[in-house]
């Protein structure tokens, strides 16, 4: 059941459109300073961490999850205050239920207030195929209605739609010019439009942003008004949400109430907070166009619909509340996935996206927008929804990092991609396959890239490959040239090469040496960076050596979502680098994969698992290690610096995995005797993100096209990043562009400083 | 239309003061004023009942526009009939008294039970909510024990704050969607139970 048009389709459109990108830069640029704002004062309020915050609110909804009882005590609670509680397994139960109760009712005509919950089921076409007319009451979302598009934003449905794009909208259906630049009297026009269309439904339809076990409450959260009207004036009001609204208590609620607005629009808090706690009671006499129950009871769907025509004076509304499961329990059985029911639908994740930024919701995501669609639409609507929009993912980190509800999404996004890759390699572009099937084999590598390396030779100009014919979706980004030699033929890595023979199995190597973790990119392709690394290691006292056997870490593998190809590299990586003093490298990334990714990797193979928590206490990458090694007062320090003049000339872009690390703009102040100049958004990803910018470049290039912007905002003359990846990224890109600046990697760059002493 | 008269209006008031702190330290009723005034309100502190009268005969522009009253258990006037409904552009204030209010976000806290209550607060053009002052609270957390007692009394809870609005279009905002066009936050430092009628001939 698909109604959404298929992903590849989707993102063209996207990427034809220079709207969707205009308007999430203006949402972004207001969202992110008021919540920022908003956020650190509430921290000072309240004396916690936002990450403390966020655990709170994750807690709590944990909580409920893991005691069914809470669920019981919901719908109980609920039920004795007048509310019929209905289960929907499914998407087509839950549309069905609410179609019959709607037919019970003798509703032609319900109102409705946003819920994604109702995007999820497909509830408008359901209802439409059942005779029943459904109108959306929220500005953004019946504006898309009447231009039959549906929501790209969790919290601003109608973002992609530019002020031009709804003055000729409304022309059309109002036969009337509307001043686009008139955006309030564009707003208001719901507000005339809409009161009869209240006056006149049977049913009121919202979603809940939370439920409430003590109480059996529903809270929305609005800004328009629309819930209140859509859930006071009908006869009827049915809540359509998923079970994993549900919180035990008010405070709970509250914790999430106090994070949602800050989260979601930058509010301190939305217009209205409606914490409801039955069904309303008076008054429903029939003054509205639509039939009322005459009964006063509550709970029991009417048997007679008749008694529906008979006005009273003590009349109650219905309330029904309609909990959806729709793969939540598949969710809630997988320790992987689990904690993504804590989300409390806020979009923050959305806001800080690099990819989300260039394509908008419609491409990245499937109903539910943003990462967090990328994990859930696997479950709601089966993991072919969910195998092109994943494929965007930059692996930045930037959403788990605003999550307001500590949800590790970047990680589940990943175990998506390797569900995806499980289910069905081929999907994966061919180019990549053939990529990491090379990849896997040290020797393999070796030979293709000596061999494009020949073949390139012919096309060599300063370093780079600018000669070479590529296709125009990858021409924003020059390729390095291919040296002749990769940095481990080098006399100075020769000299401290260690062949595997001399660390026999089950021995530990010479104490207090340091090994050098290379990196496959830096060693085949940018030479340089090793040798700096290797200089600088040497010039900090460190016994070096280079396992010659060494090779990727497999970090290529994991982004891809190739795990059994990861599982087979991280290995190989074990038994070259384990029993080492210190292991260094020059990649964060890598750094990163064998700390953090490696421990994931092999969770399920205790000796495997034992191995990789040991490496990961000896893997440091270069920058930290850098950091520790060189105290401010160090002669070494000393002589590396120059003058402070040169820290006027250098920003910095560190690698985003590790952005809440300021130990690259410490080195150089180090070094440099002056805080480096701040690069606007320098803690945003560069696009280069894995093998996005191979699987889409298009993405990928955009991303690149904003850092470099920025980057030419500083006037520095050098741009420094401390992993090998986004240096050719960047430095690809900013060649291609003429930039004004150099692009070098801290070991390159303090390299230059060494040769100078 | 029968207007109930402030002690009526106001009775509420009466049967919460004890609930809540008499004392509130003045920065949180300043917290509350700046954060009400972000959120888009007006704010008004008042010492007296003659200065709130002042103010509803300046809001109801000296009598050209209906000022409601949210009835009150003592008076069954429905203040919104629906008969009224389709008119959303229709010029009234709304007046009602709110349960207490949130220095930390600038919000007020209406307990509502019926239909007539509930479209009270939305759907009048512009909205005057009465503070009692020491019934502000500091935090969002602190209404906690209150949301859960209303619980069984009240069918819903509001936390209003400021106008209702909308940021749908390149976010730029807009008030008024389908709730008030302007909402006015009276703190009044005297006891809103003892408030003798003021002076409300405008309202007939």
């Amino acid at each position: 059941m698909s109604k959404i048009p298929a992903f590849p389709q989707r993102l063209s459109t996207a990427l034809g459109d220079p709207s969707i990108a205009e308007g999430l830069a203006d949402f972004q640029e207001r969202w992110q300073g008021n919540r920022n704002r908003h956020v650190s004062t509430l921290e000072a309020r309240s004396g916690s961490s936002f990450a403390e915050l966020a655990h709170q609110t994750a807690t709590a909804k944990q909580r409920a999850r893991e005691h069914p009882e809470i669920l019981q005590r919901f719908c109980q609670n609920a039920q004795s205050r007048g509310a019929q509680v209905l289960r929907a397994a499914t998407a087509e139960e839950a549309c069905q239920a609410i179609a019959q109760i709607c037919r019970d009712h003798q509703a032609r005509l319900v109102v409705k207030t946003k819920s994604m919950a109702t995007e999820e089921i497909f509830l408008n076409e359901h209802l439409e195929s059942a005779g029943i007319s459904a109108v959306e009451t929220d500005l953004g979302e019946w504006l898309l209605q009447c231009a039959q598009d549906r929501p790209s934003h969790l919290i601003v449905p109608a973002i992609h739609k530019r002020r031009h794009d709804i003055a000729k909208l409304l022309e059309q259906i109002y036969a009337k010019a509307f001043n686009p630049d008139d955006i309030q009297t564009m707003a208001r026009v719901v507000r005339t439009e809409l009161r009869p269309r209240f006056m006149a439904a049977g049913v009121g339809i919202t979603g809940a942003n939370i439920l409430i076990a003590d109480t059996g409450s529903v809270v929305l959260v609005t800004n328009e008004g629309n819930a209140g009207l859509t859930l006071a004036v009908p006869p009827v009001h049915i809540v359509l949400a998923g079970w994993d609204k549900l919180v035990e208590t008010t405070a709970d609620a509250l914790q999430i109430v106090q994070l949602l607005a800050k989260s979601a629009t930058g509010q301190v808090i939305s217009s209205y907070t409606q914490f409801i706690h039955g069904p309303i009671r008076g008054d429903f006499d029939g003054t509205t166009g639509a039939a009322a129950d005459s009964s006063g009871s509550a709970g029991n769907t009417p048997k007679n619909p008749a008694a529906l025509n008979h006005p009273g004076t003590n009349t109650q509304q219905k309330l029904y509340i309609v909990l959806l499961d729709n793969g939540r329990s598949d969710i809630a059985a997988n320790p992987e996935f689990e904690s993504v029911l804590s989300c409390i639908r806020c979009g923050a994740c959305s806001n800080v996206c690099p990819p989300y930024q260039v394509v908008g919701g419609h491409a990245f995501g499937h109903v539910y927008t943003g990462a967090i669609g990328l994990v859930t639409a696997g479950f709601h609507h089966g993991w072919e929804a969910a195998a092109g929009p994943q494929s965007l993912c930059v692996s930045c980190g930037a959403c788990a990092k605003v999550c307001p509800a500590e949800i590790p999404l970047p990680q589940q996004i990943l175990a998506v991609r390797a569900k995806v890759y499980a289910n069905d390699p081929k999907k994966a572009k061919r180019s990549l396959r053939l990529g990491m099937r090379i990849l896997r084999s040290r020797r393999l590598t070796a030979v293709t890239i000596s061999a494009a390396g020949i073949l390139t030779a012919p096309l060599r100009s300063q370093g780079t490959l600018k000669r070479l014919p590529l296709p125009k979706k990858f021409r924003w980004r020059i390729p390095p040239a291919i040296p002749p030699r990769p940095a481990r033929r080098l006399k100075e890595l020769k000299a401290v090469a260690e062949p595997p023979a001399r660390k026999p199995n089950g021995r530990k190597p010479a104490p207090q040496k340091t090994a050098l973790f290379l990196q496959c990119i830096s060693d085949r392709l940018v030479p340089s960076i090793p040798l700096a690394s290797l200089q600088l290691l040497q010039a900090c006292g460190a016994d070096v050596v280079i396992p010659t056997s060494q090779h990727c870490c497999g970090l290529p593998a994991i982004d891809m979502g190739d795990l059994k190809s990861a599982r087979q590299m991280a290995g190989s990586t074990l038994d070259v680098l384990e029993g080492y003093d210190r292991v260094v490298t020059p990649a964060t990334s890598c750094a990163i994969a064998i700390k953090h990714d490696y421990k994931q990797l092999f969770a399920d193979d205790p000796k495997q698992l034992s191995r990789a928590e040991a490496l990961a206490e000896q893997t440091v990458d270069l920058v930290t290690y850098l950091n520790e090694k060189l105290p401010t007062t160090d002669d070494l320090t000393s002589s590396l610096r120059r003058d402070s003049e040169s820290a006027d000339q250098i920003t910095v872009h560190p690698f985003c995995q590790n952005n809440t690390d300021t130990s690259l703009s410490q080195l150089l102040e180090k070094v440099c005797g002056a805080k480096p100049i701040p690069l606007p958004e320098g803690d945003v990803c560069c696009g280069f993100g894995g093998s996005v910018s191979l699987s889409n470049p298009e993405v990928s290039e955009a991303i690149l096209n904003r850092k470099l912007k920025n980057a030419a905002k500083t006037q520095a003359r050098v741009l420094v990043t401390d992993n090998p990846g986004c240096v050719l990224h960047i430095r690809g890109g900013a060649q291609a562009q003429k930039a004004p600046f150099q692009v070098l990697h801290i070991a390159e760059f303090l390299e230059q400083y060494l040769r100078d002493r | 239309m029968t207007i109930p008269t402030a002690d009526e209006a106001t009775g509420k008031a009466e049967s919460k003061a004890h609930e809540v702190d008499e004392t509130v330290e003045p920065q949180e009723v300043e917290r509350f004023r700046e954060m009400a005034e972000i959120s888009g309100a007006h704010v008004y502190q008042l010492n007296s009942k003659s200065e709130l009268t002042a103010l509803i005969k300046q809001l109801a522009d000296e009598g050209d526009v209906p000022v409601v009253w949210l009835e009150t258990a003592a008076n069954a006037s429905k203040p919104h009939q629906l008969s009224n409904f389709p008119e959303p552009t229709k010029r009234t204030l709304g007046a009602v008294v709110a349960e207490c209010a949130i220095a930390e976000t600038g919000s007020v806290v209406l307990l509502e039970t019926t239909r007539p209550q509930m479209l009270h607060s939305l759907l009048s053009e512009e909205l005057l909510v009465l503070i009692q002052q020491n019934a502000i609270v500091s935090t969002l957390n602190d209404t906690a024990d209150l949301i859960t007692q209303a619980a069984d009394k009240h069918q819903q809870v509001t936390f209003l704050t400021g106008p209702s609005r909308t940021g749908d279009i390149e976010l730029h905002h807009v008030n008024g969607i389908q709730g008030p066009y302007e909402v006015h936050l009276a703190i009044c430092d005297f006891p809103l139970a003892n408030v003798q009628n003021p002076s409300f001939s405008a309202t007939s």
